[in-house]
């Protein structure tokens, strides 16, 4: 059966706003790439993905951290809270007694706050802040004509929603199954990515959005 | 009235996985609806809707449903596909648009009907259960968990009809069988209901007496009608096995028939396994997996990479998915049997009838205690390497190639008919005839 199924000219994207998906994206992008699938992915990672392990190579990623962090109260927030005291603090260490010490009393707690006042506001409105930001961005991607739109962070589920009702065309889902396209035959012979291996290929930065 | 209560007594039976769906209970739901039947009860079983059992769990067995009693009727009562619904498009505006408030609003719902994600097919279970009493009512109830909405149902309709039921455990509620704590923290809803439908269930039956006694100690004012059924092998789906001699010229087939989950010692399988094939006993030997990875077609790749069996091995052999008529094939081509099973003294796993009664040798990969071990120790060709290390599973699969190599007939011939024993149909006849006076003496509401 496998030898009669062709490469498939299919594209899919696939939407992250949080970071908690990124490895069974990666597994998944992994099938599918391996298969002829064009994976494009857009993803959030302005705010809480300092620690996110890196998207699959094989994935054209889409980011929307610029026009995300420079949402007026968002920056405004970052200005005041922690780059502008963090700013004079440094400049004020060796030359002021005690300014290491606020220093780092200053990084714990904008630390404290970013946990505590940051997030507990800023989470409710963020997948809604992100799907008008990203809905005027993402013309170019030319989702009417993708086949699937995977969306398996629930954070995206709003943006997916417009998605499915502006474009009729794309299978909108939450599923990462790559299941169906497991007879396809495998055309481009790439290895797994595991981020954290010392012969890891080279990721390109992500494209902005 | 009840003169004229019709000869054959009617009895709903609730059993979400019911074929053709293939969970690891359906044959026991398959068996006591079919025992039933063919005692002379007009049987109605409730199940789960098709659409979950192809979207969702991703697999079915339409040559087991073929097996059930035809005079059985089903019904599928509706089940909220919130959990599982996938299609944005399906979406409805609210969900779409605050994905978060739908889904707190939808367990904030759920705390108010039954402790179980699957509370939206026990609500219409009920109903279901209502209006086929008022067309002819029903004279028992039974019910078999998980999941445990069964239960909640068959207390609901007590509480609404009076008709008895009957709560079968297949598996434990409020027992983590994997670690033997309690599986909800003290105050959950869980317990209150537990005990509710315990104290007015008319019995409670469990797989294995380590399950009956700790619920006994738990729930004392039911202790008394709690009785064991055990589980069994099914004659239609395992056809005789001939007893054989494993060939010289040929090499050992030591097989793992059934599905395999992620709850069982695998890994300790194929470690044991693979350290038998280094010590050079058996050279050649293979390990043959039959049967499905996983209860979800969805969890398929992701357990044939942590078995490593993405990339074909020379020893071991993953044959996919056997249909009831090769099931017989796959244990005639097997010398050892590997039994294994997750979980310890509180998990017997219905496979193990099955392997008794090929009356092949058995090697059990299990945490020692498993209550699998009750059964297992009058079974002659047993090998229990009393531990999971390599070396331990390696010698007692050794073994066992040894005596499959040997074939002492006499031997082959006690253990297939100890096996022989223990059928389906076997171990309901008990718990039918009680079923019958539990229903003759009900009292109408």
């Amino acid at each position: 059966m496998t030898a009669d199924l062709q490469p498939l000219p299919e594209r899919v994207v696939i939407l992250l706003f949080g970071n908690g998906a990124i490895k069974r994206t990666n597994d998944y992008a992994w099938q599918m790439a391996r298969r002829g699938v064009r994976v494009q992915a857009v993803v959030a990672d302005g705010q809480g993905w300092r620690r996110a392990p890196f998207l699959h190579p094989s994935v054209e990623v889409y980011s929307l951290a610029k026009p995300e962090n420079r949402q007026p109260l968002l920056w405004l927030y970052e200005a005041l809270v922690e780059r502008a005291p963090a700013a004079v603090l440094r400049r004020l260490e060796g030359r002021l007694p005690g300014a290491g010490f606020a220093r780092r009393a200053h990084r714990k707690a904008a630390g404290f706050c970013r946990r505590n006042v940051f997030w507990k506001v800023y989470r409710p409105f963020r997948h809604q802040a992100l799907r008008a930001i990203a809905l005027r961005r993402l013309g170019r991607l030319d989702l009417g004509a993708a086949d699937h739109v995977v969306c398996p962070d629930p954070a995206a589920v709003p943006l997916a929603w417009s998605i499915a009702r502006r474009h009729p065309r794309p299978v909108v889902t939450r599923a990462l199954h790559y299941g169906p396209y497991k007879p396809y035959p495998v055309v481009n012979p790439i290895e797994p990515w595991d981020p954290d291996a010392a012969e890891a290929p080279h990721r390109e930065p992500y494209t902005p959005l | 009235m009840r003169d004229e209560a019709p000869a054959r007594p009617r009895v709903l039976y609730l059993a979400f996985y019911f074929p053709p769906s293939r969970a690891s209970g359906v044959f026991r739901a398959r068996a006591t609806a079919n025992y039933f039947a063919e005692a002379g009860w007009d049987v109605t079983v409730a199940r789960v809707p098709q659409w979950f059992l192809t979207d969702v769990v991703g697999s079915t067995d339409e040559g087991l449903a073929a097996t059930v009693d035809p005079r059985i009727a089903t019904v599928s009562p509706a089940l909220d596909d919130f959990a599982w619904e996938t299609d944005i498009r399906e979406f409805g505006r609210f969900r779409g648009n605050f994905p978060f408030l739908a889904s707190r609003w939808h367990r904030w719902r759920q705390r108010f009907k039954f402790p179980d994600r699957y509370a939206s097919w026990g609500e219409s279970a009920v109903e279901e259960g209502l209006r086929l009493h008022v067309e002819r009512p029903f004279d028992l109830v039974i019910a078999t968990g998980n999941p445990f909405s069964a239960f909640g149902a068959a207390y609901e309709l007590w509480r609404r009809t009076g008709v008895p039921y009957i709560v079968d455990y297949r598996d434990s509620w409020t027992l983590d069988l994997f670690t033997n704590e309690d599986a909800f923290p003290k105050g959950d809803k869980a317990w209150r209901w537990e005990r509710r439908i315990l104290d007015n269930a008319a019995e409670a039956l469990f797989v294995n007496e380590a399950l009956r006694s700790w619920h006994a100690e738990r729930y004392p004012k039911a202790a008394e009608r709690m009785h064991v059924v055990l589980n069994g092998w099914d004659p239609d789906v395992l056809p005789e096995i001939p007893a054989s001699t494993a060939d010289e010229s040929r090499p050992l087939s030591f097989a793992y028939i059934g599905t395999l989950t992620a709850n069982q010692p695998a890994g300790a399988m194929l470690d044991g396994f693979r350290h038998m094939a280094e010590t050079g006993r058996h050279p050649g030997a293979r390990l043959d997996l039959y049967g499905h990875l996983g209860f979800f077609a969805k969890y398929e790749s992701r357990m044939r990479g942590e078995l490593g069996l993405e990339e074909e091995q020379e020893q071991v052999h993953h044959h996919g998915p056997v249909s009831k008529s090769e099931i017989g094939e796959a244990y005639a081509a097997s010398d050892v049997l590997v039994f294994l099973v997750g979980g310890s003294k509180y998990v017997t796993s219905g496979k193990i009838f099955e392997y008794m009664a090929t009356g092949k040798p058995i090697v059990s990969v299990h945490e020692p205690g498993s209550a699998a071990e009750e059964l297992l120790r009058d079974y002659p060709l047993w090998f229990n390497p009393g531990a999971l290390e390599p070396a331990a599973v390696a010698a007692a699969m050794a073994d066992a190639g040894d005596a499959a190599r040997k074939a002492d007939p006499e031997l082959a011939e006690s253990a297939r008919t100890y096996g022989a024993g223990f059928t389906r149909y076997r171990a309901l006849e008990a718990f039918e005839r009680r079923a019958r006076t539990i229903a003759a003496d009900r009292s109408p509401r």
